[in-house]
């Protein structure tokens, strides 16, 4: 009898009144068939729960109450008997008790030779099962982390879809509105030269200004939408952006505008310009209506000296082109309100324009990520700065 | 299917199938040492060893064909599972009370700096080994590569005492 090796050291009194019965843990004593040789008051407690049976009965082993073989369970208690801890699955475990019981280990030691019983005694706390607790946790507030960005992911991307469809709407509507008006300015147009021509000489002069007053009118509402469908067509393109040449592009557009700039006795110069990350064509409409401002809004007392420059970067390491002139310049309480659509500061007898022109400019470099702000030149006059992205900024 | 166009690898990565399961095993290790402490690590991975120990030692029985091997063939089977994973140990002394086994190289390479919850792994198999043939073993690692050793120094103690984890058949 297993029990007899702690009886016959002990004694039965002894072992009665040993720290194993007094233990206020589990605590059996097993021999290498997984039978139970030894149990305080809570083992037995347990067996008797497991089993059904109000006694504990005389023989009983391991397998009574946990869900293991024999064979498995001295296998896993001989591993633990080196240090580790035992978990063994219980039998019918109660509702909302725990499934699993952890013991540790001590093998009753025979002088070095293969012990032929082992001491388990349960163990209370379960460190491990905490570290995996807060490890799942961690896991779980990851989880709903993710969960919650890609909500507001796919929120913001049915945002951005509903208004790209709006914008497009929009854009549509706005170019098929521009385009309709087109065809019955130029038929108006065409009727009253036809008109002119017709009765040449007996319209009388009345009417003949009249005529007259409203070509130019219609002259000026054909240019008003050929602006209009040029900025429809900006809105919410997308560019394909390249590396462009800012000396070859401002060339060309002071050669463009060598009969405006030789009417008004101007003078444009350019210093050397980056090469900045855009689009030619959306670029050369951009200059193009820098300088034309440049030379339209001129001073009537002096002759036009207009420079475009490289100024230092901005902070977001953006090239940065000065557009300087020495024109009438642009009150502080109105430099704002230039950009807005259809916004005039004078009227179009004294400078024509369709009030587009800077609208259309600042559209242009919003499409290519840049900035466009206009300030005063020191020696009078307007400067506009042009932000643009280099070619290391993609 | 159309080519992947990706740079040659070809002697500018080294690592095979050996280097990568060794690269993952230190990076299992250093999971459970950061999450679960050391001590837990170890008894993580000693059980590991105590399996792999199991597998081996009815491996070497069958080969031998022994129901139990002795003192001198436990420490042959030692030496030769080592070799064969390139732990290369070697025998320093072998008598009743221990077998005291050194090498220069460690299984898992460079690895295992610092990582002293992967010589449990060995440690175990050896343990279990011994003991499973020897009724009892007691691991005493003298020097260790991971702890910053030039060589592993273990000794395989037959009897009990207080130093070294103790297995039992």
């Amino acid at each position: 009898m297993a029990a007899s090796i702690l009886v016959n050291r002990v004694g039965q009194e002894e072992l009665e009144r040993s720290a194993f019965m007094a233990l206020p843990k589990h605590a059996i004593l097993v021999d290498r068939s997984a039978r139970v040789c030894a149990s305080n008051a809570m083992a037995a407690r347990l067996a008797r729960g497991v089993t059904g049976c109000s006694a504990v009965p005389d023989q009983w082993g391991l397998s009574d109450v946990f869900d293991i073989s024999p064979e498995a369970a001295i296998k896993e208690i001989i591993v633990a008997a080196s240090g580790g801890i035992l978990l063994f699955p219980l039998r019918d475990p109660a509702p909302g008790s725990p499934s699993r019981m952890r013991f540790r280990v001590s093998p009753v030691r025979n002088g070095g030779a293969a012990p032929r019983h082992f001491v388990l005694v349960s163990e209370r706390g379960d460190a491990l099962g905490k570290t995996f607790r807060d490890l799942n946790a961690e896991l779980e507030h990851v989880d709903a982390e993710a969960r919650r960005e890609r909500a507001y992911r796919r929120s913001l991307q049915r945002a951005n879809e509903a208004l790209n469809a709006s914008n497009a709407e929009l854009k549509s509507f706005a170019y098929a509105v521009s385009h309709d008006l087109k065809s019955p300015v130029q038929t108006v147009a065409m009727l009253l030269s036809e008109m002119s021509e017709c009765n040449e000489g007996d319209l009388g002069d009345d009417v003949t200004e009249l005529v007259d007053m409203s070509r130019e009118t219609l002259s000026r509402m054909s240019v008003l939408i050929e602006d209009l469908l040029r900025y429809t067509q900006l809105i919410g393109t997308y560019i394909r952006k390249a590396p462009c040449d800012l000396n070859a592009i401002v060339d060309e557009v002071i050669a463009d505008l060598r009969a405006e700039v030789k009417g008004a006795g101007a003078t444009v110069r350019r210093g050397d310009l980056p090469v900045v990350l855009g689009d030619a064509v959306m670029l050369r409409v951009l200059f193009q209506n820098l300088v034309s401002n440049a030379v339209k809004f001129r001073c009537p007392d002096r002759p036009p000296e207009i420079m475009v420059e490289s100024g230092a970067r901005d902070p977001d390491g953006r090239a940065r082109i000065e557009v300087r002139d020495n024109g009438i310049g642009i009150a502080p309480e109105y430099r704002d309100r230039i950009f807005e659509l259809f916004n005039r500061l004078h009227r179009h007898e004294d400078i024509p324009g369709s009030g587009l022109g800077l609208t259309m400019c600042r559209r242009i470099v919003h499409n290519l990520k840049g900035g466009l702000e206009v300030g005063e030149n020191p020696g009078g006059g307007s400067v506009f700065t042009v932000s643009l992205r280099m070619p290391e900024h993609e | 299917m159309a080519a992947l166009s990706f740079p040659d690898t070809e002697g500018k990565i080294s690592r095979d199938r050996d280097q990568f399961l060794r690269e993952l095993l230190r990076e299992l290790a250093d999971v459970l040492e950061d999450r679960v402490g050391l001590e837990e690590a170890k008894g993580f991975l000693a059980r590991v060893g105590a399996r792999i120990g199991d597998k081996m030692d009815a491996e070497y029985r069958g080969l031998l064909d022994v129901d139990r091997m002795d003192l001198e063939q436990v420490a042959g089977a030692l030496v030769d599972l080592k070799a064969r994973i390139n732990g290369g140990f070697e025998i320093e002394e072998i008598s009743g009370d221990r077998i005291v086994l050194v090498n220069s190289a460690c299984p898992f390479g460079d690895y295992v700096h610092g990582r002293q919850a992967l010589c449990m792994m060995t440690s175990s198999v050896f343990g279990r080994l011994a003991a499973n043939n020897l009724d009892y073993a007691r691991i005493e690692k003298t020097e260790t590569i991971a702890r910053g050793d030039s060589r592993c120094r273990i000794v395989v103690h037959l009897t009990e005492g207080e130093i070294g984890r103790e297995y039992f058949g």
